[in-house]
C-alpha cells in the first residue's frame, strides 16, 4: 500500500494524518489530483489550494518529503518511484506562516514584493495613450523572469531565507527586481535595483537552489549575480545586456 | 461558534478585518465600530484590479480594497493564452468597424452594438495602457506590438506575447497594484450583498483563514469575480474558483442574470479534464482531424476552416464524434489536433504552455504526435445585467460589475477569441471610473438588513459543518457536471432539458440537506467548496431555464428541436430572476442592432 503522510495544523495544534491508496488510485494521478480524491473521498478536513491545475498559477505548491514541487504538475507515482519509498511527507511551503495544513499565508510575501517596487518607471516620451517603444530583442532580455508564477517554491527552499527572514527577500522577489531592472522601457531602472541592494541583495550565497528547484526553469542566483555586476561596474543595463539600446533620459542620468 | 457577544464583536470587527479600519473613515452604528471601505472591488483578476487601479488613480483619497478567495494572480486571466484583440492601426485595412462587425458576426448578431462599439473603439486604449506599465508584449520588425490571427476575426488584431498572454497581463496589473499600494484582503470569500431600501449598503464576507462571518460596509461595490463555466465541474477550461460567487450573490440581492444559456464551449480542451489548449496552437497553423484523417472543418467553415468561430468548431467537432467519426467513445470521445507540421523550434519559443499542458494531461509530444481533444466549457457570455455600460452600474445603487461577470453583451451568442482579456481591462475600467464617482458622493446606509444575512450565514455555517458525510457533497458536484455536460451542453433538446430541470430541482433539494464532518473554522475548504456548489447549482437552473425558453439556435447555444436562428422571436436577451423563495422567473429584453442588421453567418 502506498501511504501519504501530511504534516497538519488545524490553527491550534499540530499533528499529522496518514492515508493509505492503492496502486490502482494513484494511478496517472498528478500528486494534485490525489490530494483532492483524498479531501472528497477519505478526509475532508484536509485543507490545501489549487486553481489552474496547469502549473500557471502558482497556487498548489507543497513540500514533498521536505522538497517543494507544485502538486499539479508533479505525478505521484513518479514521486513514490524516484523517492524508492511506500511513504511520501507532505508539507506545507517552508517560510511562509502556516495558515492551516497545506495551505500558507501570503500577506507578508507580497508586501516584500511591493518592497522591491516590482513595475517600471515609464519614460516621459510614453504615455497610457500611445504606449512605449521596444524591440523584440530587448524584451528577450527580461522574458525569461516573467515566466515567474509566484508559486512560492523558490522562497520555500532559499538556504539564506531560510537562515533569516529578517535581513533577506524570497528570491523571486530578486527576480521581479532583475526583470524591472533590465527592462528597456524602464526610465529609472535603479529604483527597484536600489531596493533589492536595501533588502539583502549582497546576501545571497550562491547555492543556486532557488534555480534548481523553480518549476518554471528561472534562473534567480544568475539575476541576483546581473543585478551586482550593473551595481559594481556603475553603468547602465544597456551595458551589461548590449541588445538593450540606449535611450536618452538614461544617458543624462550617467 | 454562532454566539457572539458584542466584545467578541468588535474585537472581530477590529482584529480580523483591521485592514478595513482605517482612522477617520470609520463608521460607527450603535456605537459598535464597524469594517467599512469605500470602494470594494470582489474578485482580483484582470477586471478586478484594472478596476483597482482606476480606481487608485481617480480617487486617491478613497480607500478602495480588492477582495480575493486566495490570492490575485490565482485566477482566470492567469490561464487566458492567445491575446488581445486592438485596432491599433499596424495592420493596413483594419478598422474598429471591421472589429465591430466581426465581433457581432460571431456573436451572432446577439451583440449589444452601441456598447460593443465604444468597446472596439477603446481597445486600442486598453494595450497602450498595460503597455505602458510594463507588460510584455511580443514586438514585429518596427518595434511595435506584434499581432496574430485568431478565430472569426477577418484581420489580424490579436496582441499577444507567446502563450501566456494573460498570465503577463495578471502579474503586470499586479506589480502595478502592488507598487502604488493598493489594500488587498486575500482569502476572503462573498457570500451575500446586503441592501437597504433597495440601495447597496454592503456585503457579508467570510475571512477563510479565521472563519469569521462579518459585514463590511461600503459605499460602491464592483463584482469582478470572473464566470461560471465550473456548472460543468470536469469538463471546464476554467479554475477551480470560477464559481460565479458574484453573479449568485447578485441575484440572491434581485438583480437580472442577463443570458444565462449562452456559455461557451472551446472546441480545443485536453480531452481528460478539460484544460484548455489554446487558440495559439490553430493561429499557428494546427490542423482538426477525424478517423478518416480528414481536416473535416472544410465541411463545416471552408473559408476560414481551423479558424472559424469557437462555436462553430465546437459544433463540428461533436458532429464528427456524433456521427462515429472521432476516437474512443463515452468520456475519451475525441478528435485530433495536429501540431506535427509547426515545428519544434515554432512550438518551443511561442506554445511553451500549449506543450506543457499536451505532456501533463495527455502526456503527448506535440512535436511528434497529434493531440486527442475535445470541446470544453470556456467562457460565460452571460452574466449580470447592466443598467449603465459606461458606468458599468447595475439595477441596484451602488453595485457595479465587470469583466466575465457583467453582461453588456459585448460577446453576445458566441465570443471571439482574444476579446476576453481586451473586455476586462476596457469594463474594469469603466467600472471603477462608476465606482469611483459613486463613492465620492454616497453615503454609508445604516439598518438591519445587511446584519440579519451575517446571522443567517453565521447559522448555515453550524449547520453544514457539523455530523453528516462531505462525500455526499463531492458526489453531487460531480454529478451536477456530469449532468449539465450531456444535458446543457453543445447540443440541446427540450426533452432532455426539461428532464434536467427536474433533476436539478432535486439536486437544489439535496444540497440544503448536506452537512460535512469539518467544523473547523479555520481554512475550512470544505465549507468554501459548500458555499460554490450553491452558487453553481444556483446558476446552472438560471443557465438551464434560460436555454430551454430559447426555442432557437443562435452561437453557442444550439437546439437540435429548433436548429434555426429566429430574429423574429428570438433576437432578445433572456433575463432571469430570483425571488426570495428561489423561484426563477424569466424576462426579455430587446438587443441593440443599431450598427449592422442581422443576417447570415458564413465563415
Amino acid at each position: 500500500m502506498n501511504k501519504i503522510t501530511v504534516k497538519r495544523f488545524d490553527g491550534q495544534k499540530k499533528y499529522e494524518s496518514s492515508y493509505e491508496l492503492s496502486d490502482e488510485v494513484i494511478r496517472g494521478k498528478t500528486l494534485l489530483a490525489t490530494l483532492q480524491y483524498i479531501k472528497q473521498n477519505l478526509d475532508p478536513t484536509l485543507n490545501f489550494v489549487a486553481h489552474c491545475r496547469s502549473a500557471i498559477c502558482g497556487s498548489c505548491a507543497v513540500r514533498v518529503n521536505g522538497w517543494a514541487v507544485l502538486a499539479c504538475d508533479t505525478m505521484v507515482e513518479t514521486l513514490f518511484q524516484s523517492y524508492e519509498t511506500t511513504t511520501l511527507t507532505l508539507e506545507p511551503l517552508a517560510n511562509f506562516p502556516v495558515i492551516s495544513d497545506l495551505v500558507v499565508d501570503w500577506d507578508q510575501a507580497l508586501e516584500h514584493l511591493a518592497r522591491i517596487h516590482p513595475t517600471i518607471v515609464p519614460y516621459k516620451e510614453h504615455s497610457p495613450k500611445s504606449g512605449s517603444v521596444q524591440s523584440q530583442k530587448e524584451l528577450n532580455v527580461v522574458l525569461s523572469a516573467w515566466d515567474c508564477i509566484l508559486c512560492g517554491i523558490c522562497a520555500s527552499q532559499c538556504t539564506r531565507y531560510s537562515q533569516d527572514k529578517a535581513d533577506y527577500l524570497e528570491p523571486f522577489a530578486f527576480a521581479h527586481a532583475w526583470r524591472t531592472t533590465m527592462d528597456s522601457r524602464n526610465a529609472d531602472p535603479l529604483v527597484s535595483c536600489k531596493a533589492a541592494v536595501e533588502n539583502g541583495l549582497w546576501r545571497c550565497l550562491h547555492c543556486q537552489i532557488c534555480m534548481h528547484v523553480c518549476p518554471k526553469g528561472i534562473n534567480v542566483a544568475e539575476y541576483i549575480v546581473d543585478l551586482r555586476r550593473l551595481i559594481l561596474s556603475k553603468k547602465s543595463p544597456s551595458d551589461i545586456h548590449p541588445e538593450i539600446r540606449r535611450r536618452k533620459p538614461a544617458e543624462k542620468k550617467e | 461558534m454562532n454566539t457572539i457577544t458584542r466584545r467578541d464583536f468588535l474585537q472581530k470587527a477590529l482584529v480580523s478585518f483591521a485592514a478595513l479600519s482605517i482612522p477617520g473613515k470609520s463608521f460607527a452604528m450603535d456605537n459598535r465600530t464597524l469594517p467599512t471601505c469605500d470602494i470594494l472591488i470582489v474578485g482580483s483578476g484582470g477586471a478586478g484590479l484594472r478596476c483597482a487601479l482606476e480606481c487608485l488613480q481617480r480617487a486617491p483619497h478613497l480607500k478602495t480594497v480588492v477582495v480575493s478567495k486566495s490570492m490575485p494572480s490565482r485566477c482566470a486571466t492567469c490561464m487566458a493564452a492567445a491575446g488581445m484583440n486592438a485596432v491599433l492601426g499596424t495592420v493596413e485595412g483594419d478598422t474598429f468597424d471591421k472589429h465591430l462587425f466581426d465581433t457581432v458576426k460571431g456573436g451572432d448578431f446577439l451583440v449589444d452594438q452601441a456598447a460593443a462599439h465604444a468597446f472596439c473603439s477603446e481597445a486600442p486604449q486598453a494595450v497602450y495602457e498595460l503597455d505602458y506599465w510594463g507588460m510584455p508584449f511580443a514586438r514585429n520588425d518596427d518595434d511595435a506590438i506584434h499581432v496574430r490571427t485568431m478565430g472569426g476575426s477577418s484581420h489580424w488584431r490579436t496582441h499577444f506575447c507567446k502563450d501566456k498572454t494573460g498570465h503577463y497581463i495578471s502579474h503586470t496589473l499586479l506589480n502595478v497594484a502592488l507598487s502604488k499600494g493598493l489594500n488587498l484582503l486575500l482569502d476572503h470569500q462573498l457570500l451575500d450583498i446586503g441592501l437597504h431600501d433597495g440601495r447597496l449598503q454592503g456585503v457579508v464576507l467570510r475571512d477563510i483563514r479565521t472563519g469569521r462571518i462579518e459585514p463590511v460596509f461600503c459605499r460602491a461595490l464592483v463584482l469582478a469575480t470572473g464566470g461560471y463555466s465550473r456548472i460543468f465541474w470536469d469538463r471546464t477550461s476554467t479554475p477551480f474558483g470560477a464559481t460565479g460567487d458574484g453573479i449568485a450573490a447578485a441575484l440572491r440581492c434581485g438583480l437580472p442574470f442577463v443570458d444565462a444559456e449562452m456559455i461557451q464551449f472551446h472546441p480545443t480542451g485536453v480531452v481528460h479534464g478539460g484544460t484548455l489548449i489554446s487558440e495559439a496552437s490553430r493561429s499557428a497553423g494546427a490542423y482538426l482531424i477525424n478517423n478518416k484523417g480528414e481536416r473535416f472543418m472544410e465541411r463545416y467553415a471552408p473559408k476560414r476552416m481551423e479558424l472559424g468561430p469557437r462555436d462553430i468548431l465546437s459544433r463540428a467537432i461533436e458532429t464528427e464524434i456524433k456521427e462515429g467519426r472521432g476516437f474512443g467513445s463515452g468520456d475519451e470521445a475525441h478528435v485530433l489536433l495536429d501540431m506535427r507540421h509547426i515545428g519544434r523550434q515554432n512550438l518551443v519559443h511561442n506554445l511553451s504552455q500549449v506543450m506543457h499542458i499536451a505532456k501533463l494531461f495527455e502526456n503527448t509530444d506535440l512535436v511528434n504526435n497529434p493531440l486527442s481533444i475535445r470541446p470544453t466549457a470556456h467562457y460565460a457570455m452571460g452574466g449580470i445585467g447592466v443598467e449603465n455600460w459606461r458606468t458599468m452600474e447595475t439595477g441596484v445603487d451602488g453595485i457595479f460589475t465587470c469583466g466575465e461577470t457583467a453582461c453588456i453583451s459585448l460577446h453576445g451568442a458566441n465570443r471571439l477569441g482574444g476579446n476576453s482579456l481586451t473586455d476586462t481591462i476596457v469594463t474594469g475600467k469603466w467600472a471603477g471610473k462608476g465606482a469611483s464617482d459613486r463613492a465620492e458622493h454616497a453615503s454609508f446606509l445604516k439598518g438591519d438588513s445587511l446584519q440579519q444575512k451575517v446571522e443567517k450565514w453565521r447559522y448555515e455555517f453550524v449547520d453544514h459543518s457539523h455530523g453528516g458525510d462531505a462525500k455526499d457533497l463531492y458526489v453531487l458536484r460531480t454529478k451536477m457536471g456530469r449532468l449539465l455536460w450531456s444535458q446543457l451542453g453543445v447540443f440541446r433538446h427540450e426533452d432532455s432539458l426539461r428532464d434536467l430541470q427536474g433533476k436539478l430541482e432535486i439536486l437544489q433539494a439535496e444540497y440544503g440537506k448536506i452537512s460535512m464532518n469539518a467544523p473547523s473554522p479555520v481554512y475550512n475548504t470544505a465549507f468554501s467548496d459548500y458555499v460554490e456548489v450553491g452558487n453553481l447549482l444556483l446558476l446552472a437552473r438560471c443557465a438551464c431555464l434560460a436555454a430551454l425558453e430559447r426555442k432557437e439556435s443562435r452561437g453557442a447555444h444550439t437546439r437540435t428541436d429548433y436548429t434555426e436562428r429566429d430574429d423574429k422571436k428570438f433576437l432578445k436577451h433572456s433575463m432571469v430572476t430570483c425571488d426570495a423563495s428561489g423561484a426563477l422567473r424569466i424576462a426579455w429584453k430587446d438587443v441593440d442592432v443599431s450598427h449592422y442588421k442581422p443576417k447570415e453567418r458564413e465563415y
